[in-house]
């Protein structure tokens, strides 16, 4: 498995690049770089690129002649630059060969070494061979070649889809047929500790972009035949692979058949990341609440899909889909469960309490000001009062105000690169803050809910329900400042009908609370000792309950 | 589906248009600490409020002005007290807000005219205002007692209301009555007795005593002083602990109470008239002792018994013969106790009981008090 | 391809929690205020156990006759029983109920919300709101509205015990005394009253939809029925104990002042009310948009071809104005009285008389 070729670092890169030549040299490693995503897309089981069906018109299968053969494949494919051929004489006979293969996606050295040369330093062959090219196709390949050879056809389809996967081409002078040599050589990045989900216990694994590595990280966990991995070709041009995976008599059949019924039901060019996949499928589009979850750990799916859950991995992104998503494990970590149980379940409360302080403290700070001062104890109510005398406008708007500024220090950090990134933190967070405060635009208890909600918001382990709460913090700072308390209870009650409503592939969002699943309880707010959890979910319907021995 | 959501957007629309008829900023709210109830001239009823200034009372904050008074007094006047609050509004550059208020001073004078249902039904009925708000009466003007400055507490009101918490003299202090217990009060038409505040020697001012009222018309008609107190607070079973001068062969001692309890049992006595007896059992210590020797201390055991026996009575007794015979009203709580242990005589005498025959006054109430001298002293010997 | 990850059944669980709120929703306010007035001090709780006991035999009643017909709706239970044009009648009688008791409450809410909540805020706009979030709630699946009271039942109970736990430096035991001495005319009387508080167990009559079980849905039923008749007694004593009769009888919504009285330890808050008025509010809206709901379902059998959402357009204008009829709380009580006793009627006699006619028709109900 081909692991490191080249490692970009973008951020850094882009923040040096009043270098002319490094930004360059960089723009070309780019270029490099999607094109090689773009090709090796292409599925890398071989068999499914067969609908590929625009490229030729005339010519479906080769001729006998191998110049002929070899100025159709590059009227074929237009001309490439980054075609080689190396045309050889097979020794110990007079026919010629030609390996064929695009520069920079094969193993060049290793075509040298494994193809061309036992081919050229062959000293005998068959009389039979001598006259029968076919037949000396075949001794190439069972004698000479020590490559695999996935395919042996005369179909320039196939062939074309092989080489634009980086597999190499051998084409023999008087045979219709052609060889594919396995050679491919793909750049990509090695396994590093995912960036968004770091732990401080458990694994140091992330799934990279390639496939073909992140199906190993997972049949690495989970060594059975049980474990079922659906390819399916995502794409019309681009040709992705796409892998449903699940465990067979774990996963609840008709939930993979949904799955399936959608990811059939695709019919897009291209698919960037899994996220355009997620938007795609999930049930509902409009709601603000992901249906699907997404991670880069493989300790995650591994856990989901013993549990019954589906994943969904996509070529060209680490980011891996597990579905169906409930709104409970929005709050799950999978420290919770390398952790003792009380920690595990502290944290999760807090947690709980994170997701109501993003969404509601500051709404609850404008109704208390605005409406209902009495809520609160006089001391406080006086030195709120005093700390905002002086400032120009309602709580709703100095709210307003500090929190689209928070988000644009968020989005600002994610953009600079990474030592840059920290010192607008600081420059944004305690500047800016200072700041405002001095000039009298804002009062400090605002300062302190800002940043108090913004702590909050990223303690929520889901990045994109983070992202949600957040959202749906503005309309409940909105609601509270027309109706105070009043608006906020109504505000509430909508959000909670919505998620009553919602459906993540037929399961219902809010899961073991409503409909209620008392033995899913366990592991729901609460993460009770590990012993005690010897059964899977039952609100997914797994074929195999048990995931545990009692002790 | 479709028009459903156009009935949202119109909605929300109309939501947007629609102004924010509560939405008052906090620092424009003028936060009500105490208030005062004056009688002013005409028969018209001042009202003072004492607002809080924010800024005056943070330490630290910019904007403060150094020497600056942490809170104003403002007065209405009007012939209701509905329409002073009203009037203040609009004299007012904040809105008053009630939610925060502590303490209610009704003047004696405005007390004796009127009746106190109607002084403080703006308090009762207005939902911002809490339960636990005060009620106190004050000897003089009351929004005099607004401008008292401690020293120690910022506001005038914060040390009236931590005056009458204040622990260490519970037996003579009327405990603290607020709008809730009030409302209870005038509601089952029941005499009463409130806390008074008094001022003493200039800025200092006196929590001790009590201001009774009448359950006929709810108007003041005299107050106890503080021995007086103590016995109504010890009828009542709200001491906790107290201390006893004792004079004992020219010796003063003082008898500290640890242990306060009582009982009041209600039994049918002669001629089918009630009769109550109040069984009070204290447990004390001898505080400081001016005894040399422990063995005195024995022999004068029961004499220290008897003594603080005789105290407790005459505590007791002057204020049930006061309330009996010269107020002829029931501030005591004899009255609800009969309607709890005898329900039948209640319903006879219920009606009469301090008012038109006076049943109250007839009855008898027997006094019997049980002393235990636990320890003595920390010491044995104190040279 | 039927998904059977997608749950369409009320759980047991499901049942107890819909008839429970749907009964404490609105009676929890008013409840011990309406008891004291004809009984001598802490003897209302007789009445609240009478009360209790006959709803627990409507409630029955009501849940026989649903598993009579399990997976049905009382339009059809009743068309099976008599005649489609019964149905019809009778259907509407229910629906029409619902609606009166639906707007009945809007307005409630509106002015226990400003006078709790607000001062100048007109009545009408925060009923309007109220109506819109109500719409909201009716536009989706009903099932949903269902499980809506998984959320918060457990959530409203919790408040009110704490309630209860953090007022028990306030219980004065000798308000609680004398102990059995109303006559017995006082507490028929207020037995009248709690019996009313006891309304909404006939929801059940219509979410038979979601019951297939058979012989499963009565004892869920009746013991959402008791765990409210227990919630009832613990609040009626407790607001007796803190208050005394005589102030319990002059205020309106005793349980509001109960959580008024809370002081909560350390001072974080200053007035509990607040929490307590929140769980309250979406209590009332779990009520009132299954209410809605029932309704809805109701007008969707009489005339089959209507679409949900045109049914929607049409009556919550309707209910609005319904609702700012009456003037004045006292013309509020008049009304709500009226709805009770036209509710008993036609949600507990005429189910029951129905329930009569399918013993003595025999068999026939499981054609």
């Amino acid at each position: 498995m081909p692991l490191t070729t080249s490692k970009p670092i973008y951020g850094f890169e882009v923040f040096l690049a009043s270098n002319g030549l490094l930004l360059q040299a960089n723009v070309n490693v780019w270029i490099k770089k999607r094109w090689l995503e773009t090709i090796k897309a292409i599925d890398w089981f071989g068999g499914n690129a067969l609908d590929m069906k625009h490229t030729v018109e005339t010519m479906d299968v080769l001729s006998t002649d191998l110049y002929e053969n070899l100025k159709a494949l590059n009227t074929l494919l237009n001309d490439p630059s980054d075609l080689t051929t190396k045309v050889i004489a097979v020794g110990g006979s007079k026919y010629k060969a030609a390996i064929v293969s695009l520069e920079g996606l094969s193993d060049q050295l290793l075509l040298k070494e494994q193809v061309i040369n036992p081919i050229q330093q062959n000293t005998s062959m068959s009389v039979e061979s001598l006259l029968n090219p076919t037949q000396a196709l075949q001794d190439i390949e069972n004698q000479m070649i020590s490559l695999q050879v996935p395919a042996r056809t005369g179909q320039w389809e196939t062939i074309m889809s092989f080489l634009l996967s980086g597999d190499a081409v051998l084409l023999l002078d008087g045979a219709d047929e052609a060889l594919m040599i396995k050679s491919r050589d793909w750049p990509s990045r090695s396994i590093e500790e995912p960036q968004t989900e770091a732990l401080v216990r458990g694994p140091r694994i992330g799934f990279t972009e390639s496939i073909e590595t992140n199906i190993s990280l997972l049949r690495r966990h989970i060594k059975q035949p049980e474990l079922m991995i659906m390819p399916h070709t995502i794409g019309r041009r681009s040709k992705q692979t796409l892998c449903i995976v699940y465990i067979k008599g774990i996963a609840n059949s008709s939930l993979v058949n949904e799955v399936e019924r959608r990811i059939k039901s695709l019919n897009l060019d291209y698919a960037p990341e899994s996220g355009t996949i997620e938007q795609w499928i999930e049930d509902s589009s409009l709601s603000p609440f992901p249906q699907i979850l997404n991670t880069e750990r493989p300790d995650k799916v591994t856990a989901a899909l013993l549990q019954g859950k589906v994943a969904i991995l996509l070529d060209g992104t680490p980011f891996v889909l597990l579905l169906p998503f409930t709104f409970v494990s929005l709050l799950h970590s999978p420290e919770d469960y390398y952790e003792r149980w009380v920690i595990g379940s502290l944290i999760r409360l807090l947690r709980l309490v994170a997701v109501f302080a993003t969404l509601f403290l500051p709404a609850l700070y404008i109704a208390i000001l605005s409406f209902h001062p009495g809520m609160i104890p006089f001391k406080l109510v006086v030195s709120i009062a005093a700390s905002r005398e002086g400032v120009p406008f309602p709580a709703v708007i100095e709210a307003l105000l500090m929190e689209v500024t928070l988000e644009l220090l968020r989005e600002a950090g994610i953009r600079l690169p990474k030592p840059i990134g920290q010192t607008i933190g600081i420059v944004g967070g305690l500047v800016i803050g200072e700041a405002a405060v001095q000039a009298g635009i804002v009062s400090p208890i605002m300062v302190i809910i800002v940043a108090l909600t913004a702590i909050s918001s990223f303690a929520i382990p889901s990045f994109s329900a983070g992202i949600s709460f957040r959202m749906l913090r503005f309309i409940t700072m909105i609601s509270a400042s027309f109706l105070g308390l009043y608006g906020i209870v109504m505000l509430f009650i909508m959000i909670c009908l919505h998620l009553i409503r919602l459906h993540s592939f037929g399961v219902p969002y809010l899961a073991p609370i409503a409909p209620s699943f008392k033995g899913d309880w366990k592991d729901m707010f609460l993460r009770v000792p590990v012993t005690w959890l010897t059964k899977r979910p039952v609100f997914m319907k797994p074929g195999d309950t048990h995931r545990a021995k009692k002790r | 589906m479709n028009k459903l959501i156009k009935a949202m957007l119109a909605a929300a629309l109309l939501l947007l248009m629609t102004g924010c008829w509560d939405q008052i900023e906090i620092e424009e709210r003028g936060f009500v600490v105490g208030s005062a109830l004056d009688v002013a001239e005409d028969g018209k009823i001042a009202l003072t409020f004492q607002i809080v200034l924010p800024v005056q009372m943070k330490g630290g904050s910019g904007q403060k002005d150094e020497g600056g008074s942490p809170y104003i007094n403002l007065t209405s006047t009007a012939d209701t007290v509905f329409k002073a609050a009203r009037n203040m509004s609009n004299e007012m550059s904040r809105s008053p807000y009630l939610a925060h208020n502590q303490v209610i001073i009704i003047s004696d004078e405005l007390a004796r005219t009127e009746h106190m249902g109607d002084i403080l039904d703006v308090f009762v009925r207005d939902h911002e205002s809490r339960r636990a708000s005060k009620i106190m009466i004050s000897n003089g003007k009351a929004s005099d007692m607004l401008k008292i400055r401690s020293g120690i507490e910022t506001l005038p009101v914060q040390y009236i209301s931590s005056t009458q918490e204040n622990p260490d003299k519970s037996e003579s202090i009327t405990p603290p009555t607020n709008i809730g217990d009030l409302h209870d009060l005038l509601l089952s038409n029941s005499s009463y007795a409130l806390p008074r505040v008094h001022k003493v020697e200039g800025d200092r001012i006196s929590t001790s005593g009590a201001a009774v009222f009448n359950g006929r018309d709810h108007r003041l008609i005299g107050y106890l002083n503080e021995a007086e107190t103590t016995g109504r607070n010890m009828i009542l079973g709200t001491v906790r602990t107290a201390s006893l001068e004792l004079n004992t062969d020219q010796r003063k001692l003082l008898f500290e109470v640890r242990e306060f309890r009582r009982m009041i049992k209600v039994s049918e006595g002669p001629h089918g008239l009630p009769m109550f007896d109040l069984i009070i059992s204290v447990k004390g210590v001898i505080g400081e002792s001016g005894l040399e020797e422990v063995e005195m201390m024995e022999q004068l055991n029961e004499e220290i018994k008897l003594k603080v026996e005789d105290k407790i009575k005459q505590y007791i007794s002057r204020v049930i013969d006061k309330s009996q015979n010269e107020y002829r009203s029931d501030f005591l709580g004899f009255g609800s106790k009969l309607y709890e242990q005898q329900y039948h005589l209640w319903k006879k005498y219920g009606d009469d009981w301090d008012r038109g025959e006076f049943i109250y006054s007839q009855c008898n109430i027997n006094v019997k008090v049980d002393v235990k001298v636990t320890t003595i002293g920390t010491v044995t010997k104190s040279k | 391809m039927k998904n059977e990850l997608i749950n369409e059944q009320m759980s047991n669980k499901e049942i107890v929690y819909t008839v429970s709120n749907m009964i404490i929703g609105f009676g929890i306010l008013t409840l011990p205020n309406t008891i004291v007035k004809t009984t001598v001090s802490s003897d209302g709780w007789i009445s609240v156990l009478l009360g209790g006991g006959v709803a627990i035999l409507f409630a029955w009643l009501i849940g026989k006759l649903g598993e009579s017909f399990p997976g049905e709706h009382y339009h059809t239970m009743v068309t099976r029983i008599v005649n489609r044009q019964a149905a019809h009648i009778l259907t509407l009688c229910f629906t029409l109920y619902f609606l009166l008791f639906v707007s009945y409450q809007i307005r409630g809410v509106s002015t226990i919300t400003r006078l709790y909540l607000f001062d100048n805020t007109p009545e009408e706009f925060i009923g309007f709101i109220f109506l819109l979030v109500l719409a909201y709630g009716v536009a989706g699946p009903s099932i949903a509205l269902v499980r809506l009271n998984l959320l918060f039942f457990p959530v409203l109970v919790c408040i009110l015990l704490a309630i209860v736990i953090l007022n028990i430096g306030s219980f004065d035991v000798h308000h609680l005394l004398p102990v059995l001495k109303s006559d017995f005319t006082g507490i028929l009387q207020a037995s009248k009253e709690t019996i009313l508080s006891y309304l909404g167990v006939e929801i059940m009559l219509f979410y038979n939809i979601f019951v297939f079980k058979k012989k499963k849905a009565t004892a869920p039923i009746v013991y959402g029925v008791m765990i409210s008749t227990v919630l009832y007694l613990l609040l009626f004593i407790v607001v007796i104990a803190v208050f005394g009769s005589v102030v319990t009888e002059h205020t309106l919504y005793p349980i509001a002042e109960l959580a008024k009285e809370v002081e909560v330890p350390g001072e974080v808050f200053e007035r509990f009310e607040f929490f307590f008025f929140v769980i309250w509010l979406i209590s009332l809206f779990c009520t009132n948009v299954m209410a809605l709901d029932v309704a809805i379902v109701g007008v969707m059998s009489i005339f089959p071809k209507a679409r949900r959402i045109s049914i929607i357009t049409a009556l919550l204008p309707l209910m609005y104005i319904i609702g700012l009829l009456p003037s004045g709380l006292y013309e509020l009580h008049i009304f709500a009285d009226w709805i009770s006793y036209f509710g008993i009627g036609v949600a507990w006699f005429i189910p029951a008389l129905l329930l009569l006619m399918v013993k003595l028709k025999g068999g026939r109900a499981h054609e």
